[in-house]
């Protein structure tokens, strides 16, 4: 039949679907088939959805897929976990996609944005280093030329550092290869297994040296402190469609690199490094990165003054949430982390397609240049409103749910400094959202934006594709927890059906607490209706100190609205990781031009005496 | 006009079974718009401080104009501050009520003879209580305050409601004074000087 045939190649299909069709929505790139192309790309995007839900209830021990390209054999595996990280990349592609067809400007965006699709699919589905890494590549090289098609700059700083990031984790591939011979995850991760008896020569220092690779590694695409820098960039200067597959779900590529050095090397890593007052040493290490990301990401999002970056920055801020429920190290912890690669995507992803909406209506993207625009786009001022509340973590919503389970894990695993960090994350969380509810939504209006008009219809279903998961999962958590019960064992996390979750610390009933929420809010609704006659005025009708005032008085504060937070902040706000690389990669390029002036030099005498040199080298050695 | 004719025409109409209850809260919690004018402005600290207490009868000073009931005009009112007066006043929520203090916002006071101080402030917005003196005792106001405690209760102090109904006098008399538009002039003056 066609479904089982579908769920038999399911792994190809999700491969190559949307590699193919960004490849012929590029080709089709003529005037003649203009709208052709978004066609295939609409497909591209949707058919991993598709897939992902005809497979749902079929896995049984999983799909397995292998191809033999002669040097590797490449294993690929569908199995529970990598179904959910598949579905989660999918419902934004998903969304990405529709959002496209408005905003993508050529088949040159719907081809490499299809192509990150396929790689990130093919990150999570990859059963081996070598798939994982060709994956990876694609998935770098698919995002950089997204990049690269609006500033040359920031895209260059992000190819640095990636490649920098998958060069280690090359090294890292190949000293574990070297070591253990094999590249496939099985039989790696028994490998590993034996090599703490000693009968596989893995020894301490490399696995401490393969733990720091990994950290490089993922911790570029996860954006973690301190190699963050190249997010706030990348993601502001790309389509912003686009940046909302590119933030919402191939950041959490590097959290999947996390997961999986902790399946394949975990055990080695806690032998080798140990404990320190209780915590294994390597999972602390990475809790403390996360908390680092976390507040640092979320003091620079609330000091942002463009819109893009200010969402940039929170996306480091709540990837590092996820980072850091991993690094609580205990089953809530990861059941927390993958709840939050759900709710993260969902609600950044929203919140990237509104900004694409915003720059297509308005071609504005700083604050200062916003205001009032509730009244001109409402739905999209109603997914705002979702998206606000889903990442302030605000009861009914996905958002809230995922970070209740990080605060119980933080708690239940004794780390109150760390627990802390969340919580004052947190609150950065909700000083941004302010930030950019009031300053786009909210207030006067400029004069410029008054013929604003709702943001196009595909751009509106890429929201609400991404608005109804942020409801869905936020009121039935229990529907997440039980999908993450399938491949994490004994979580500690159990789902009492679909509205209620409990961890061994307490209880979340989200059904009844949007019940009461939702009772409080129709009494409030009565005593709002039946208490007064509610009469509109005007914007301008505003207690001025009982001034007259007029539009021509900009009264909504736009520019510096964080001001006093910057002062208190000064003295740490004069250290920074962005400059610092700046600094070195100018001290790198300085170097290679002395080297290059110094050597060739155009003096032919010094060429002779390079030969001379080498020459004497060669004698002394014994050579000649 | 029958005593409690109109008085809740604007508003909570399903509620006039309710209406003495909702009188008796607005007389025992009336918050003042802290807007001094004149010298009587030395004599608000006065009445809300430990000597004279106007807290006990539940009256709070309050900077926003949207969420006081209660008008203060403590003295002679200059046609610029007038202007200020009758947006803050304005802006208010109906019901409303204005206590003028001092003999200045009655007749002028001491300055009648002045070209820049408002003779009867009554022409410009509605006056509930009006309490005589250059400068009124706190006990003074604080009588004044009782009187306008009982007119709520009994439905005349009605202010708001003449301001509704007769603002194309306000409103003319108004701009006999500061000449027509004068709100978006007003703001407009300072925009040259940005
Ligand atoms: S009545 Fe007397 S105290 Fe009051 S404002 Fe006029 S001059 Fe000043």
């Amino acid at each position: 039949m066609f479904v089982d045939w579908i769920v038999g190649h399911a792994i190809p299909l999700l491969l190559f679907i949307p590699a193919v069709s960004g490849v012929i929505a590029w080709l089709l790139d003529r005037d003649s088939f203009g709208e052709l192309k978004d066609v295939f790309g609409l497909i591209g995007g949707l058919s991993p959805l598709v897939i992902i839900a005809i497979t749902y209830g079929r896995l049984g021990d999983g799909i397995k897929w292998t191809v033999d390209t002669g040097v590797f054999k490449l294993f690929f595996h569908l199995g529970y976990m990598s179904w959910y990280l598949s579905a989660v990349a999918a419902v934004v592609a998903a969304a990405m996609a529709f959002g496209m067809v408005s905003t993508s400007r050529s088949g040159y965006e719907w081809m490499f944005a299809l192509f990150s699709v396929s790689g990130l699919l093919g990150v999570f589905l990859s059963g081996d280093f070598a798939g994982f890494f060709l994956f990876w590549e694609l998935m770098t090289f698919a995002s950089f030329m997204m990049v690269l098609r609006y500033n040359k700059g920031a895209s260059l700083k992000y190819f640095v550092l990636s490649i920098i990031g998958a060069y280690a984790m090359l090294l890292a591939i190949a000293i574990l290869y070297a070591k253990t011979g094999t590249l496939e995850f099985q039989s790696l991760r028994g490998m590993i297994y034996n090599s703490i008896y000693g009968m596989v020569p893995l020894t301490k220092t490399d696995t401490i040296l393969v733990y720091a690779l990994f950290l490089l590694a993922f911790g570029v695409k996860a954006g973690t402190w301190p190699l963050h820098v190249w997010a706030p960039d990348a993601y502001s200067e790309t389509n912003q469609s686009y940046t909302s597959f590119f933030s919402g779900a191939l950041s959490k590529a590097g959290v999947y690199g996390f997961v999986l050095m902790f399946i394949l090397l975990g055990i080695k890593l806690y032998v080798d490094m140990g404990t320190f007052h209780g915590h294994m040493v390597f999972t602390y290490i990475l809790a403390w990165l996360g908390a680092i990301t976390v507040v640092v990401a979320g003091f620079l999002a609330v000091l942002q003054e463009d819109l893009r970056k200010l969402l940039a920055y929170s996306s480091v801020s709540q990837v590092g949430y996820i980072v850091l429920a991993l690094g609580i190290g205990s089953g809530i912890g990861f059941a927390g982390a993958f709840f939050h690669i759900l709710s993260h995507a969902v609600f950044k992803g929203l919140f990237w397609l509104i900004t694409a909406a915003l720059i297509l209506r308005t071609g504005k993207t700083k604050f200062e240049d916003f205001g009032g625009l509730a009244e001109k786009m409402p739905v999209t001022f109603a997914m705002a409103l979702i998206a606000v509340l889903s990442l302030a973590g605000i009861p009914p919503m996905a958002g809230f749910a995922s970070k209740w389970l990080i605060y119980e894990a933080a708690i239940s695993a004794h780390m109150p400094l760390v627990a802390g960090a969340i919580f004052l994350g947190s609150g950065l969380a909700f000083a941004y959202v302010v930030r950019f509810l009031y300053s786009i939504w909210f207030g006067q209006r400029p004069s410029d934006l008054e013929d604003v008009e709702e943001a196009p219809l595909p751009l509106l279903i890429g929201m609400a594709i991404l608005a109804i998961p942020n409801i869905v999962f936020g009121i039935a958590p229990g529907l997440a927890v039980k999908l993450i019960n399938k491949f994490i064992p004994n979580s500690g996390v159990a789902a009492n059906g679909y509205y209620s979750i409990s961890t061994g610390v307490g209880t979340y009933n989200a059904l009844s607490v949007t019940l009461i929420l939702v009772v409080g809010l129709a009494i409030a609704g009565l005593i709002y209706i039946y208490g007064a006659k509610a009469r509109k005025i005007p914007v301008t009708d505003t207690y001025q100190s009982g001034n007259p005032v007029t539009e021509d008085y900009n009264l909504s504060i736009r520019r510096n609205f964080y001001r006093p937070l910057a002062e208190a902040l000064e003295f740490w706000l004069r250290y920074s990781f962005d400059r610092f690389y700046a600094r070195l990669a100018r001290m790198a390029e300085d170097f290679a031009d002395s080297l290059r002036e110094g050597f060739y030099n155009g003096n032919v005498q010094s060429y002779s005496w390079y030969l001379a040199i080498v020459l004497l080298i060669l004698a002394l050695w014994g050579v000649l | 006009m029958s005593e409690n004719d109109g008085f809740i025409s604007y508003e909570l109409q399903e509620f006039k079974l309710f209406e003495p209850l909702f009188r008796w809260a607005r007389k025992k919690s009336l918050w003042i718009v802290a807007f001094c004018t004149g010298c009587g402005g030395i004599e608000m600290p006065p009445l809300f401080t430990a000597r004279y207490d106007l807290e006990r009868f539940g009256m709070m000073p309050n900077p926003a104009p949207r969420m006081a009931d209660l008008f203060l005009i403590t003295g002679y009112v200059t046609p610029k501050t007038l202007k200020r007066i009758i947006i803050t006043y304005e802006m208010m929520q109906d019901p409303k009520y204005v206590l003028a203090h001092g003999s200045c916002p009655i007749n002028g006071g001491v300055y009648w003879d002045s070209y820049n101080v408002v003779k009867q402030l009554d022409k410009y917005i509605p006056i509930d209580v009006a309490i005589a003196g250059c400068m009124p005792r706190p006990e003074a106001v604080m009588d004044g305050i009782r009187e306008i405690m009982r007119k709520i209760e009994t439905g005349e102090a009605d202010g708001w409601k003449r301001y509704r109904e007769n603002y194309e006098w306000y409103r003319k008399n108004q701009d006999e004074l500061f000449g027509e538009g004068w709100r978006e002039k007003d703001a407009k003056r300072w925009l040259a000087w940005l």
